[in-house]
């Protein structure tokens, strides 16, 4: 590999971040949070799904700005005030969501993106300057290509090769391994490798401990918006403790509930679902839940959890295995037929999938009983019937700022969840889906989520509490499981389950 | 410099008061227009959208051109409501004719008491099989509706090409393109003698108020509007979505359908290559006017009917094309669009910062 014409400053702190805070709509995201990269070395910023990584790493490139807080780029205090200021100051950052024009060829997209910053005045200028950056740095990619023909890792490719011919010299990754096979990963994390051997500073932003502890100099670990961990280097580190410091000391449940299990009420096997990208979501799942025990599916984001859900509702289609519903295959029955079984589900996009936000709180309730309850006299709307019940579950739920004809949206989240559980847990329920259902939730929220939650599995009903949030996970559920790539990976009792058991199975299958 | 920014959810005013904007933006246009043509814009405006009410019967030709584009714009409001794009109305429109009109042209001597319900029967029916083609293509295949019903349309209009130059062709017709006059007893009855008001020009404002009966109180209509909004969430409380998209395609191409014959049947009273001026375009733009209300839609549909006399009118008292129907409901629609942008945004003076522009541009 060439060497890039980098300035000489090895060992120099490239980028840092000093006591950033920033608060979206009154909530804290970054408390105080520091990080600091330094030239020619690989830098993992480590932590959970909500802990601040992305959104330091946004206020150094510009995409936020920060509440308070200094950035510094060799030593200099900069005001950093936009992605393209960032990129004039050498930052460049490879986000999660690829922004590509998937109809556009790579060299197209290259001219989008970079052309007037990067001096590109043509397509053909674009294409060569492609080849060129790609061969120099062994990222090869066919500039004709389209984008909408490369394979995921291809796209990173172009993407990366975007910050690199915009100038970058500090190269934020953001979870770049989490879309790729584990072969593609491995010659990612080469490259970084080399990208910081030719001196450039590499973020590599991630929750995977493998590539902290095998391909990374040092790394700093968030939890909770704040940094818990600064610039520890990754020779001789222990594991279980990083697993320690991402997770935090959690607090004992409160109440724990008993498990007194009955029959089988959901009997999942050898479970296939696909993404929507083609993938594999779900990948030959197996489980089973009993009446009175609450099984808690643990694990990252994005391992298929979102496909599992649903699938068990029945808003997506299994490839292959069987869903039996207190006894019965409803692996291809309707929705509807579901909810006649007693399935009831509190999906993680509250608004997108549960309620609808310009339709009334009584409308909202009444959806999924229209046939029987909320009709009347040749199939007219029954709305006397729909205000009281609205009438009745505003008061027994404690929703505030509601009244029957109020439209959802103008309801707080929590106020909102409390309107989709007193539709959901209703009395025919017998297996309740509970997807981060405490998502975006303040405490006394939370804990009226939780607690319905628990009454009604008190009741005799099943719960399957899928959640990435392990301090849900390990105070509710009488049950534990780990989900990585679409399968469960580990199942404990939840009295033998330690969240840094959990942390180290979620982040080694990962 | 201004900004065009999203307001935090949709403007109840400006949901009215788009229309009402563009409809004076539109007359503004047209007069503008008009006066590059060298007409005194004022005088070419008041002949177009006011003398024509003022003549002798002048509203009861108003409401036979709205008839048809009332009854088509209702069914186009409910389908739009539950987010199904049927574009192809004029298609629908013409198999309700052909349907119904191939009834009359067989039996023509049949009992009035039978001939005329079952023309209008087979025109809902007609309408509603070539609606049903692009609801199975959608429900089935996942194929686009706007491209197939609005290519159904094509379809249709040669259909009737053939049947009036062939099978159906008048003997007696000195070699047009139409069939024979239908019999007196497949005719649709006049309602106001010595008008040509016929029985569409009450069925039209009729259907509206029972489709917003359907719509706003019956929980069909519940449930085409949830999916309408949020077809996730339909799906999500347990809503069978492809019925849904079925039974609003059916009803608005039954009632295209049933426009189709009333008008085939009444104004026209036989099959000939030209029975619509377009009606089944134009009542997308009555459907979108109306604000995708039933109730609306007869005031759209009454705007409508007005452009199709004004620019019968511009061609007699002016001399200028009947082309300015096209123009006006063009422009209409054009600034209608433009001007429901306001309605999920506002649009706010700022202070240039470039900084915080870019910002803007790059996310």
């Amino acid at each position: 590999m060439i060497a890039v014409a980098v300035p000489d400053r090895e060992g120099g702190v490239a980028l840092a971040l000093h006591r950033v805070s920033k608060s979206f709509d009154g909530r804290k995201v970054l408390d105080d949070a520091r990080f600091a990269v330094r030239w020619g070395e690989v830098h993992a910023l480590l932590g959970e799904n909500g802990a601040g990584k992305s959104t330091i790493m946004n206020v150094a490139t510009g995409v936020y700005i920060a509440d308070t807080g200094v950035t510094e780029i060799d030593g200099v205090a900069t005001r950093i005030a936009s992605p393209i200021e960032a990129s004039r100051h050498g930052i460049g950052m490879v986000h999660q969501h690829f922004r590509l024009v998937n109809r556009f060829t790579v060299a197209e997209n290259i001219l989008l993106a970079a052309g007037p910053e990067a001096g590109i005045r043509n397509l053909d200028q674009a294409a060569r300057l492609v080849a060129a950056k790609g061969s120099e740095v062994g990222l090869g990619i066919d500039p004709a290509a389209r984008v909408c023909d490369l394979s995921v890792a291809e796209r990173q490719r172009v993407e990366i090769l975007k910050v690199l011919i915009l100038g970058a010299r500090i190269v934020i990754l953001d979870e770049p391994t989490a879309v790729l096979s584990d072969q593609e990963a491995t010659s990612l994390l080469r490259f970084t490798r080399g990208l910081a051997d030719t001196g450039h500073a590499v973020v590599l932003i991630t929750h995977k401990l493998r590539e902290v502890v095998g391909h990374s100099d040092r790394v700093t670990v968030m939890r909770g918006g704040r940094t818990v961990l600064a610039d520890c280097p990754t020779t001789g580190l222990d594991e279980a403790e990083l697993a320690r410091q991402m997770i935090g000391e959690r607090v004992a449940p409160l109440r724990h509930l008993e498990a007194h299990p009955g029959a089988p009420r959901l009997v999942v096997r050898d479970l296939t679902v696909a993404r929507a990208d083609g993938g594999k979501g779900v990948d030959g799942l197996s489980l089973e839940l009993r009446g009175g025990e609450i099984l808690g599916i643990a694990g990252v984001g994005g391992n298929g959890q979102q496909q599992l859900a649903d699938c068990l509702i029945g808003l997506a289609t299994a490839s292959r295995g069987e869903i039996q519903l207190m006894g019965r295959p409803v692996v291809a029955a309707s929705v509807a037929a579901r909810r006649g079984g007693g399935l009831r589900m509190i999906p993680s996009d509250r608004f997108a999938s549960g309620l609808i936000g310009d339709m009334s709180v009584a409308e909202n309730l009444a959806m999924t009983h229209l046939a029987g309850r909320y009709s009347r006299w040749k199939g007219f709307l029954a709305r006397g019937r729909m205000r009281r019940d609205a009438r009745a579950a505003i008061t027994t739920f404690n929703i505030a700022g509601a009244t029957p004809e109020r439209r959802a949206r103008l309801l707080s989240g929590g106020n909102a969840q409390k309107l989709l559980l007193s539709r959901e847990v209703d009395s025919e329920l017998t297996v309740l889906v509970a997807h981060s259902p405490t998502r975006g939730l303040d405490v006394k929220a939370c804990q009226f989520v939780h607690g319905a939650i628990q009454d009604s599995v008190a009741a005799g009903a099943a719960c399957l509490l899928i959640s990435d949030d392990l301090e849900e996970i390990l105070s509710l559920s009488t049950r534990i499981a780990v989900m990585s790539r679409g399968r469960l990976v580990g199942e404990f009792p939840a009295r033998e389950a330690t969240a840094e058991k959990l942390g180290l199975l979620m982040m080694n299958h990962a | 410099m201004f900004r065009i920014e999203p307001r935090g959810y949709p403007s109840r005013f400006w949901s009215l008061g788009s229309p009402i904007l563009a409809i004076a933006l539109t007359i503004l246009v047209t007069g503008v227009i008009f006066a590059a043509m060298g007409q005194e814009p004022l005088v070419a405006v008041y002949t177009f959208l006011i003398a024509p009410l003022l003549e002798h019967n002048g509203l009861a030709a108003l409401a036979i051109r709205a008839a048809p584009l009332i009854m088509i714009g209702v069914g186009l409001s409910l389908c739009y409501r539950t987010n199904v794009w049927n574009i192809g109305a004029e298609g629908q429109f013409t198999l309700g004719a052909i349907s119904g009109g191939g009834l009359a042209l067989t039996f023509p001597d049949a009992p009035a008491e039978l001939l005329f319900p079952g023309m209008l029967a087979l025109g809902v029916i007609g309408g509603m099989f070539w609606a049903a083609i692009p609801a199975w293509l959608r429900t089935r295949y996942n194929a686009n509706e706007i491209l197939t019903s609005l290519m159904l349309h094509y379809i249709a209009g040669l259909l009737l090409v053939y049947l009036v130059t062939g099978p159906w062709k008048d003997p007696h017709g000195f070699g047009f393109p139409q069939s024979a006059l239908f019999s007196s007893t497949a005719t649709t009855p006049i309602i106001v003698p010595g008008t040509g008001v016929h029985l569409g020009c009450a069925l039209a404002p009729l259907l509206a108020a029972i489709a917003w009966l359907v719509l706003n109180k019956s929980v069909l209509g519940f449930k085409l509007r949830v999916v309408g909004q949020a077809p996730r969430a339909a799906r999500f409380a347990g809503f069978n979505e492809d019925r849904l998209i079925w039974t609003a395609m059916l009803i608005s191409g039954g009632l295209a359908g049933l426009a189709g014959i009333l008008e085939v049947a009444g104004p026209v009273g036989q099959l000939t290559t030209t029975i619509s001026p377009g009606y089944g375009f134009s009542a997308v733009i009555v459907a979108f006017l109306g604000r995708l209300d039933p109730i609306g839609a007869v005031f759209a549909g009454l705007l409508l009917a007005l452009s199709y006399l004004g620019g019968d009118a511009a061609q007699i008292d002016l001399g200028l094309p009947n082309a300015v129907t096209g123009i006006f409901q063009g422009i209409l629609l054009f600034f209608l669009l433009g001007c429901d942008l306001l309605i999920r945004y506002r649009i706010k003076r700022v202070r240039p910062n470039p900084a915080v522009t870019l910002t803007g541009i790059a996310e």
